[in-house]
């Protein structure tokens, strides 16, 4: 390549390197700085060395938190990719309807977070809520979605639901792509649909099911606009539930409500290390249960 | 209380149908202990008095009156499904039988149901005293900060007597214009507030009885002290309340683990400052 070349391919590039300095690079590098630091945005920056983390390990609302995420995450992704694998397996049966019901099911997804966090409130409230009255119908007395702690984080698992159409779209994609002739085979060998779904469906479309889990597990782990809308926020600025205390909420109100801006940069790095972590984990795992039609994925 | 509270409580097929009394929980929970005796916070700022055997008593009180409906979730749940700035409000539509309010929910209900029910009047203590709860912002000029003179200037102008009145004159054209009452404003300010209190216009019963009732509760306010740690001294108080209103833990235990943690918070903040 030549100078001219290069020059011109810095030129394009640059916009793209630029913002990754100005707004994840910097950021990045000065809440690092910040976690080791005594910080309350009025008054400069005190170094503490590795106070902060000393402190977050000690702190039983930390772990009360991690644990409130974790339970989260653990219960909501599988019960998401189940949930969204359902519709797409339907969609993939449903011939012409199935542009319109992929449109329906999307549509969802367009509500902003602030908003399923309200609507959350009204359709799971113990007293009034369409779900409890639904419930009711069929002869179940509903739980205090809102307000018992046993069935808080079990109301904003199914909430979370209401997101689902981008994993249905690409689980529909990626059935979509399944070649015909593998059922075909399949079927000659006497599977059943069942057969079929376990030995076909589910090894072509594991990659797809894999970044779903990767990119879900991420999500589920800084989730907060939802549960922050809905116990936390305007409306519930007092009566907050320790069982919808996640962790990026804590450390929201460490470093907004208390200006903790030092602590609340440590709990972002170690919220770091826990998601690199895992994300590990399950990538080591993959490497036994995701098949790549072209091989071993790099 | 108690008594009303049972009173005035319905209940429909097992499920509540009207809220007797609603105790406000967690945020006037200072308001139960006070009238109970005990300031939460010493009057310097400095020492938290959570675990007050005052103020167990209270809050043991405070959560029977949910308990005698069927508890806090069954309450707040309820609660949370009423129109609460609309014409569909509790009061207006019958279910809900008193609570502790601020005074400015005095001019929503006269916007949106003039004509409904209701009766206002000042909480009372154990002696029968009027007893209210006053919590508002400050302004505070940072050390170091580029031009304090400036910022102390603007702080004093936007806290005078004039500037309250004009933003007073304000707000009672507008009412006029809307054929409401002007209900007053309450400053901080004791010379604003008296003069404010000369402009405010009649509305008619009960919305006389309850600018009486405001400004006689504004003759016996008392709030929390300002502290470096006002922000955990909060988070600490709610969380034991809420720890007790979820059923996770008792009165006693959940305020006494509240001390501690109020305590280190204030004892290190104080230190803090003083450092600095």
């Amino acid at each position: 390549m030549s100078r001219g070349e290069t020059r011109a391919a810095f030129l394009f590039l640059s916009p793209w390197l630029i913002g990754f300095a100005v707004f994840t690079a910097w950021p990045l590098i000065y809440s690092a700085y910040l976690s080791l630091t005594d910080y309350d945005v009025i008054n400069s920056p005190t170094f503490v060395g590795f106070d902060n983390y000393a402190e977050l390990f000690a702190d039983p609302k930390v772990a009360l938190a991690l644990s409130n995420t974790l339970f989260f995450t653990a219960v909501q992704v599988p019960l998401y990719i189940a949930v969204s694998l359902a519709l797409a397996l339907l969609l993939a049966r449903a011939g012409r309807a199935s542009g319109f019901f992929r449109t329906v099911f999307f549509l969802p997804k367009m509500t902003p977070p602030v908003a399923v966090g309200i609507l959350f409130l009204l359709l799971f409230n113990g007293q009034s809520g369409l779900i409890n009255t639904g419930l009711g119908w069929v002869g179940v007395d509903g739980p205090s979605w809102t307000t018992d702690p046993a069935w808080v984080k079990p109301g904003l698992i199914i909430m979370s639901l209401w997101t689902i159409g981008s994993s249905v779209l690409i689980l529909l994609a990626a059935l979509r792509g399944v070649p015909e002739e593998l059922y075909e085979a399949a079927r000659l060998d006497g599977a059943g649909s069942w057969r079929q779904f376990l030995n076909v469906t589910l090894p072509m479309i594991s990659p797809a099911v894999f970044f779903i889990v990767v990119v879900n597990t991420i999500a589920g782990l800084q989730t907060f606009d939802e549960a922050y809308t809905a116990f936390f926020g305007a409306g519930n600025t007092t009566y907050g539930n320790d069982a919808a205390l996640f962790y990026v909420i804590y450390l929201f109100q460490q470093a907004f409500q208390y200006l903790n801006m030092g602590y609340a940069s440590a709990m972002a790095w170690v919220l770091f290390a826990v998601i690199m972590v895992i994300t590990a984990i399950q990538a080591i795992v993959s490497r036994r249960l995701v098949h790549y039609e072209g091989g071993t994925s790099r | 209380m108690s008594a009303a509270n049972e009173a005035l409580t319905r209940s429909d097929g097992g499920k509540l149908s009207v809220i007797g009394y609603d105790s406000k929980l967690p945020e006037f929970f200072p308001l139960w202990a006070k009238a109970n005796g005990v300031d939460l916070l010493s009057e310097d700022g400095r020492e938290a008095h959570l675990d007050d055997p005052g103020a167990i008593e209270a809050l043991e009180w405070a959560v029977s009156i949910y308990d005698a409906q069927g508890g806090f979730g069954a309450v707040k749940a309820y609660r949370d499904s009423a129109d609460f700035f609309g014409e569909g409000n509790q009061f207006a539509t019958d279910v809900l039988g008193a609570m502790p309010m601020e005074q400015w929910y005095i001019n929503v209900l006269n916007d949106v149901s003039p004509d409904a029910t209701v009766v206002f009047d000042t909480v009372k203590d154990l002696q029968g005293e009027p007893i209210a709860y006053a919590s508002g912002q400050a302004w505070a000029i940072p050390a170091g900060a580029a031009n304090p003179e400036a910022a102390c200037r603007w702080a004093r102008v936007m806290t005078s007597v004039d500037s309250w009145e004009a933003a007073a004159n304000a707000r009672l054209e507008l009412r006029t214009q809307d054929d409401k009452p002007f209900t007053g404003l309450l400053t901080g300010n004791a010379e604003a507030d008296a003069a404010i209190r000369e402009m405010v216009t009649p509305g008619g019963e009960p919305w006389d009885t309850a600018v009486a009732a405001t400004y006689e509760a504004n003759d016996h306010t008392f709030s929390l002290p300002a502290s470096p740690a006002d922000a955990e001294f909060e988070n600490a108080m709610q969380d034991a309340v809420n720890d007790v209103l979820s059923g996770e833990a008792e009165p006693a235990d959940a305020l006494a683990q509240a001390q501690k943690v109020a305590q280190k918070a204030l004892d290190d903040a104080w230190a803090e400052m003083e450092e600095r």
